[in-house]
């Protein structure tokens, strides 16, 4: 009898043994029983053309209710002839992340250039001759990536200090750094978004007003921070010793020690830590939504209210879920692959 | 002048100086805040105190083991959030680690699906916001579920609907009591045995079957203790009076919805400690304890386990630590756990978002801080020893 | 601020006040340099404050900040709405970070005394009752009796309910929810046998259910809930322009005056309506604003009546009778002290 090879490989892995083929065929049957309906649902039987509820006859998902909620998915009430300005920034992202990749010196001016830039061209205002877009005309997937985008921008350089400070001689710096971390990291999101909503306007001087969404930013950018800085620490503890002691022999002061020898392979190392934690923050942006801040999920939720499409929350919740899902699931693949190629390029 | 600035130069005098200088800093921005915060609520009106905590709440929870009523004061509303938490929590943790070892292990089957659908699972459970899985069990669940009036009857002691699961009660607890102070005893009975066992064991290296005679005397035993107690009891059954089942207990679909969330969604976490700890086992300590003629199920048990231990302990320890701080979600879906009512109901009642806020993040924090201290604890006692 | 006041009437005893003196309002001064209200609204209520998918709102309290901006900047476009729930209403208002709210918030003795809000008058008495399904076989109130209430928590529906059926020594199960909407959908789940919330609030989300038809709202009515424009505790002057605003609308309607006819009555012999117009008087001026503010108002939004029909009453869906809302000349309870 000649063995085939890849009836062999299925044999072994799927049909051992009496008992591994009897757990394959249950879960061949599962997996049948709950793919089928759901390939139905989503697909087959799916309505994809009309303009309203009522020309959703057929049993599977009304599709047409997200392709008439697209725009509000993707920008909020963003006013429609501004939109443009959003698209500009998405492609100004992705050209300059693209661009970084590189060019790796080009990242600290990218950092301190692009940032304000989007905020200008989605504002709008402040000498542009663009119309303001007020940021509680903002929502949808726009909001979430914004909110993420910016509270990681800040949450990765105040987690390197925090990381640093941990480790720091100092004991007064260490203390405050322990501290920092601890408590942010000890308390639920939902919290820190309500006390950056309800506490800040309180502890602010009279007049001085911080923007709605400028506040969940702060909000979500400090718990991240402290998640960040045990991310870092986790790299720097991964570093030799020998390191420091040999560019401190070099007589180079702490700063440049940290900047250009220590953080360079430590955030390596860390790298991956850190993807997580920005996926982390990424899924925590739905919570915005308790403080009337309509991302992604909020918009959806918004879009269910909507007298005239009542009954649609299968799938403006599939839709809004597989966004999320396609960008969590792309990001972790991304820093495995990371994590790999590092450990191919340390030997191990 | 230069003298001056050659002491600055001093290592020493500079890190006393940057710490003066970040003390002082972060002094002022502390003070900056108390002092427009103060000044903001006084000219806004907004009462200040702790008093309102004893003020009666009028604020009903619709479920709660500690007997709380709406006249109580908001210190007992407080309490009743802080129960719920730990119970749902708790639950979960149980839950979410049971899970998440077998979708782990799973991971690693031979069987090519099954690990195929563990990926699967996992990879789906990680990549979704929490807030998700809580509305989609809530609704789901709901969906589900019968109404009152067609519910699934359980030898008419428990019924299922959509206001939750009410199960019979008794309305004598004394043996009940007793039954469990039995079970606590031969729990320890137990616990003293298998020490002895173990120790004979490695004296003599006789084994003796701890389980069986563990499950004899600590499981048999204590049921029959229960039967009697429920024999000599009279029941509290719920009954179908107007629009719900009256009477017993009832387990809310908020409770259950939750629970279910936080469960599943914590295994997919877990799930993915638990095969990084057991791929950092050596693979010859494997063969090694399959030469010795070992059986799958002794080696997983005393051999893959307790040197993967020490590994998955640190980050299983900060899964349930957010596991405890996403019971805040809860507030979704009218889950009375603290941040619902306190936060919530009390914070608007009262208005006095300060105090109220503090009081929560404390309430977390102490949650968090007592977490870690007993895993600390756990991983000092279980930590491999290494030659 | 006192010292200002009695100089002020120093000023006006002597006779010899050319520019009147006016207390200082900050709140005033910030909405003229901004160039538009700062209006806190309800999630989404329709009828009282609605936003369509194409972001404009509308509604009763919504026409109350139209009324406000076209009084006091003239024109009664210049609103910017700010969507608040229930816990966050109040910080919002009291923070500055709204000038006013218009959010179906019920006028209550603690939420005056205790959380710094002021509330300027009533534009609309509405009462709380429940919605039930129409299978459940519910007559009255008290046939609800161990049955399970869905709420949003904080409410004062919510207090209401407990107390209505404690006083009664009725058992029932009460549900907060931290927002209406969950609170409806969940009710909409059967989750719950009924809903609770104002006559006027449940006649505007009854369309938010699945089948509209299948629900019963009772007719019974468990507590009177007055509901008003709020503003925070300080600045009077900016309180007497939000409470005279909606006076005026008030006014107009009960003297007839709407914003077809409003050019007309400019020439009334009414000495009160030609006060309200601003032909004569300058009340404008004693408040700091134009003193044709009434009559840009009720141009521009119309009179209590004339918003009470687009909104909620006859001629928008919700159908809803004037009831209590009718003026005080014709049984109901509206009433407005009068223009002197």
């Amino acid at each position: 009898m000649t063995k085939v090879p890849w009836v062999e490989t299925l044999r072994q892995r799927l049909f051992a043994t009496w008992w591994d083929t009897a757990i394959t065929l249950v879960c061949l049957y599962i997996v049948w029983r709950i793919s089928v309906p759901l390939f139905h649902w989503l697909l087959l039987d799916a309505n994809w053309s009309g303009t309203s509820r009522e020309d959703c006859k057929s049993p599977g998902a009304c599709w047409v209710f997200v392709r008439m909620r697209f725009g509000q998915f993707m920008y909020g009430q963003y006013p429609v002839p501004e939109r443009w300005r959003v698209d500009l920034v998405g492609i100004l992202l992705v050209m300059s992340v693209a661009a970084l990749s590189w060019r790796r010196s080009l990242v600290i001016p990218a950092l301190i250039v692009l940032p304000p830039l989007g905020v200008w061209l989605l504002h709008g205002g402040w000498g542009t001759g663009l119309r303001v877009v007020e940021t509680r005309e903002w929502g949808g997937l726009m909001l979430t990536l914004f909110l993420a985008i910016y509270a990681g921008l800040i949450a990765i350089p105040l987690g390197i200090l925090l990381a640093l400070g941990r480790r720091s001689r100092l004991p007064l710096i260490r203390f405050a750094s322990v501290v920092f971390i601890e408590f942010w990291r000890g308390v639920p999101i939902i919290t820190v978004i309500f006390l950056a909503s309800l506490l800040l306007p309180l502890i602010m001087p009279t007049g001085f007003d911080v923007d709605r969404l400028a506040r969940a930013v702060i909000g979500l950018a400090f718990v991240i921070a402290a998640y960040m800085a045990e991310a870092v620490r986790g790299g720097l503890q991964a570093l030799p010793e020998g390191q420091t002691e040999a560019a401190q022999a070099l007589g180079l002061g702490y700063w440049r020690i940290q900047r250009l020898i220590v953080l360079p392979q430590a955030l390596r190392i860390a790298l991956p830590a850190m993807t997580n934690e920005f996926i982390a923050l990424f899924k925590n942006t739905t919570l915005v939504l308790i403080v009337s801040i309509f991302d992604l999920l909020g918009i959806a939720q918004a879009a269910l209210a909507d007298p005239a499409w009542v009954g649609m929350n299968m799938e403006a919740y599939v839709f809004a879920g597989a966004i999320y899902w396609f960008a969590c699931f792309g990001l972790s693949q991304w820093s495995r692959l990371r994590e790999k190629r590092l450990q191919v390029a340390h030997g191990r | 002048m230069r003298g001056a600035l050659r002491f600055l130069r001093d290592g020493k005098v500079r890190d006393v100086l940057w710490q003066v200088a970040a003390t002082i800093g972060m002094i002022a921005v502390v003070a900056f805040f108390v002092r427009n915060a103060s000044e903001n609520m006084v000219k806004a009106g907004i009462a200040s105190g702790f008093s309102f905590l004893w003020r009666d709440s009028g604020i009903e929870v619709p479920f709660n083991i500690t007997g709380y009523k709406p006249s109580d004061s908001i210190l007992g509303l407080l309490w009743t959030g802080i129960v719920n938490t730990l119970l749902v929590s708790i639950a979960a943790i149980v839950v979410a680690t049971a899970i998440g070892f077998s979708v782990g292990l799973l991971r690693l089957s031979r069987n090519w699906l099954l690990s195929t659908l563990a990926g699967f699972y996992i990879e789906f459970v990680r990549n979704i916001p929490l807030l998700f899985f809580v509305l989609f069990w809530y609704f789901g669940v709901l969906a589900a579920l019968p109404t009152p009036r067609d519910s699934m009857s359980f030898l008419d002691v428990a019924f299922l609907n959509r206001r939750g699961l009410s199960v019979a009660m008794p309305n004598d607890v004394t043996g009940f009591r007793i039954a469990l102070l039995a079970t606590l005893i031969l729990i320890a009975i137990q616990i003293v045995l298998a020490r002895w066992a173990k120790a004979r064991q490695a004296r003599t290296g006789q084994a003796f079957p701890t389980w069986t005679a563990g499950f004899v005397i600590c499981g048999l035993l204590p049921l029959l203790a229960f039967v009697a107690a429920g024999m000599t009891t009279s029941w509290d059954l719920p009954v179908l009076r107007g629009f719900n089942y009256r009477g017993g207990f009832v387990l809310v679909p908020e409770f259950v919805a939750l629970f279910a969330a936080l469960s599943t969604y914590t295994a997919g976490f877990i799930a993915e400690v638990v095969r990084g700890g057991i791929l950092s086992v050596r693979r010859g300590q494997i063969d090694a304890a399959r030469a010795l003629g070992l059986s799958p199920g002794r080696i997983i048990r005393l051999v893959m386990i307790p040197q993967a231990m020490p590994v998955i302990i640190p980050p299983i320890t900060s899964q349930y630590l957010n596991l405890v701080k996403n019971s805040s979600f809860g507030a979704a879906i009218a889950y009375p756990e603290v941040v619902a009512v306190f936060m919530g109901s009390a914070l608007v009642s009262t208005g006095q978002a300060i105090e109220i806020i503090a009081i929560t993040l404390a309430i977390y924090l102490v949650l968090s801080l007592a977490v870690s201290a007993f895993m600390n604890w756990y991983n000092s006692r279980h930590r491999l020893v290494t030659r | 601020m006192k010292i200002i006041g009695f100089a002020a009437l120093a000023v006006l005893i002597a006779g010899s006040a050319v520019a009147q003196q006016l207390a200082p309002s900050p709140t005033l001064d910030a909405v003229k340099a901004r160039g538009h209200i700062e209006c806190g609204v309800h999630l989404g209520l329709p009828g009282f404050s609605f936003a369509n998918d194409k972001g404009e709102w509308s509604g009763l309290d919504v026409d109350y900040c139209k009324a406000l901006a076209a009084a006091v900047l003239g024109d009664s476009t210049k609103v910017k709405y700010t969507p608040t729930s229930v816990q966050q209403r109040w910080p919002v208002l009291t923070s500055g970070q709204v000038d006013l709210l218009a959010r179906n918030t019920t006028i209550t003795f603690s939420r005056n005394a205790t959380l710094g809000v002021n509330f300027q008058g009533i534009n609309f008495y509405e009462g709380q009752t429940f919605v039930v399904r129409t299978k459940a076989k519910v007559a009255a109130v008290k046939d609800l009796a161990d049955g399970t209430i869905c709420v949003a928590a904080g409410s004062t529906e919510e207090k209401a309910a407990a107390d209505w059926f404690r006083e009664r020594n009725l058992k029932v199960t009460i549900i907060n929810f931290q927002k209406n909407d969950d609170a409806i959908s969940a009710y909409d789940q059967e989750r719950c046998d009924a809903y609770t919330a104002g006559v006027g609030a449940l006649a505007g989300q009854r369309i938010k259910f699945k089948d509209p038809a299948q629900h019963q709202i009772l007719t019974e009515v468990i507590s009177n809930d007055p509901q008003g424009p709020t503003t925070r505790w300080g600045d009077e002057r900016w309180q007497l322009v939000v409470r005279w605003v909606l006076n005026a609308q008030i006014a107009a309607e009960a003297l007839g005056v709407t914003s077809k006819n409003v050019d007309e009555m400019k020439k009334s012999t009414n000495a009160e309506v030609r006060r309200l117009l601003g032909v004569d008087g300058k009340f404008g001026d004693m408040m700091g604003i134009s003193n044709d503010w009434a009559y840009n108002l009720i141009k521009q939004v119309g009179n209590y009546g004339e918003s009470f029909e687009r909104t909620v009453g006859m001629g928008s869906v919700l159908k809803l009778k004037r009831g209590q809302n009718e003026l005080w000349t014709k049984g109901g309870l509206l009433f407005t002290p009068p223009f002197q």
